[in-house]
């Protein structure tokens, strides 16, 4: 008849069991046919476990979630560096007329160094950049305008909407 | 590279070298997909598993704190995927404490033909197979992943005591089987 549990001699092969039990185990075991036979069962399935099979993967798993992962990052940069194209071209757009009209005033025939006189040339420049506006915003000029804007928006739509079915696409691929 | 430790690469997918990642999905891969087909015995589910806990590993490294392995980390939300997919297919894992009485039921489950195995090792393996996935998945990070039980207990949000019983429990259907087929001293 067995006198050790099963729970005892799954501690006893897990080192768990404190230095007092352990020497009662021992005792018992060498008395015991039955526990030792107990014993001698568990400790064959423990050492089997010990070589269960590992499975394998497919061999282009770890080339798909690689792509996987670079694809969700190549969105982001090109979202990025359209932002950015765009703000540097308003950019350059603002620092060209900043220019312009420096420039107007530098120009200005028989300036003078006075603060007076650099104002006056300044709101004179400003005045004449209206005027150019106002010839712009006028008659044919608005028509010419209103297209060159129509088109800026309808390539930045296209672009933004095509930008978009990307990161969708790559979305549901994830 | 492939001598770094987990928290070396980590540091240096951080720093942006994303393609370092693939070191540690070549470490991991099939010890978690081993873990995964024992727990969702389906081949294909397993691999989409893995797939989704590798994505979301790779986008949680950045908040990844360096309190505990990464392998305990990374084992925790492949368990995790792995049961919400569970729960979703209604196969729930009883997480409690189950009783003593389970021994005999667990045994009953453990549906096995010794007439197609041919060694003792294959007869283990196809009883792991047929076990719960609660059994199986203690099963697999103790012996295959090398996995404590205190770790073990850390990625199944369970206690210590409870792993052990079902590591226990499993050991012993697993003894009383070969008892019974006398296969403890040879096979056939």
């Amino acid at each position: 008849m067995n006198r050790l549990s099963d729970e005892i001699l799954n501690k006893y092969i897990d080192g768990e069991l404190d230095y007092e039990t352990l020497n009662e185990v021992k005792a018992i075991l060498k008395e015991s046919e039955p526990d030792r036979e107990n014993l001698k069962a568990l400790l064959k399935v423990h050492d089997e476990l010990k070589g269960i099979k590992e499975f394998k993967v497919n061999a282009s798993f770890t080339f798909n979630i690689m792509h996987k992962i670079t694809a969700k990052f190549k969105p982001k940069k090109a979202d990025k560096y359209f932002i950015i194209s765009v703000s540097s071209f308003f950019i350059l757009l603002s620092l060209a007329i900043l220019g312009t009209v420096i420039a107007l005033i530098i120009n200005e025939p028989g300036q003078s160094a006075s603060t007076e006189q650099v104002l006056t040339n300044f709101v004179s420049a400003i005045e004449s950049f209206s005027v150019f506006l106002r010839k712009i915003f006028s008659g044919s000029g608005m028509s010419i305008f209103g297209s060159i804007i129509s088109l800026g928006i309808l390539v930045t739509a296209y672009f933004f909407f095509e930008s978009h079915k990307h990161i969708k696409e790559i979305q549901n691929k994830l | 590279m492939k001598n770094l430790t987990d928290f070396e690469i980590i540091e240096s997918i951080n720093r942006g070298n994303h393609s370092d990642f693939s070191i540690l999905v070549d470490r991991y891969k099939n010890k978690a997909f081993s873990l995964l087909k024992r727990m969702l015995k389906n081949d294909m589910e397993a691999e989409e598993i893995l797939q989704d806990s590798f994505l979301k590993a790779f986008n949680g490294l950045k908040n990844f704190k360096q309190e505990s392995k990464f392998s305990t980390w990374f084992y925790r939300i492949v368990y995790n995927t792995a049961l919400t997919k569970l729960s979703s297919k209604r196969r729930k894992i009883e997480n409690e404490m189950t009783s003593v009485e389970d021994h005999l039921e667990l045994e009953s489950k453990v549906d096995y033909n010794l007439a197609e195995q041919k060694n003792i090792s294959e007869v283990i393996n196809s009883l792991i197979e047929k076990l719960p996935e609660k059994y199986s998945s203690v099963i697999n990070m103790f012996y295959l992943n090398g996995i404590s039980c205190e770790e073990i207990a850390e990625i199944t949000s369970t206690s210590v005591s409870n792993v052990k019983v079902l590591l226990y429990r499993a050991r012993n259907t697993f003894k009383d089987i070969l008892v019974k087929y006398n296969l403890t001293e040879e096979f056939r």
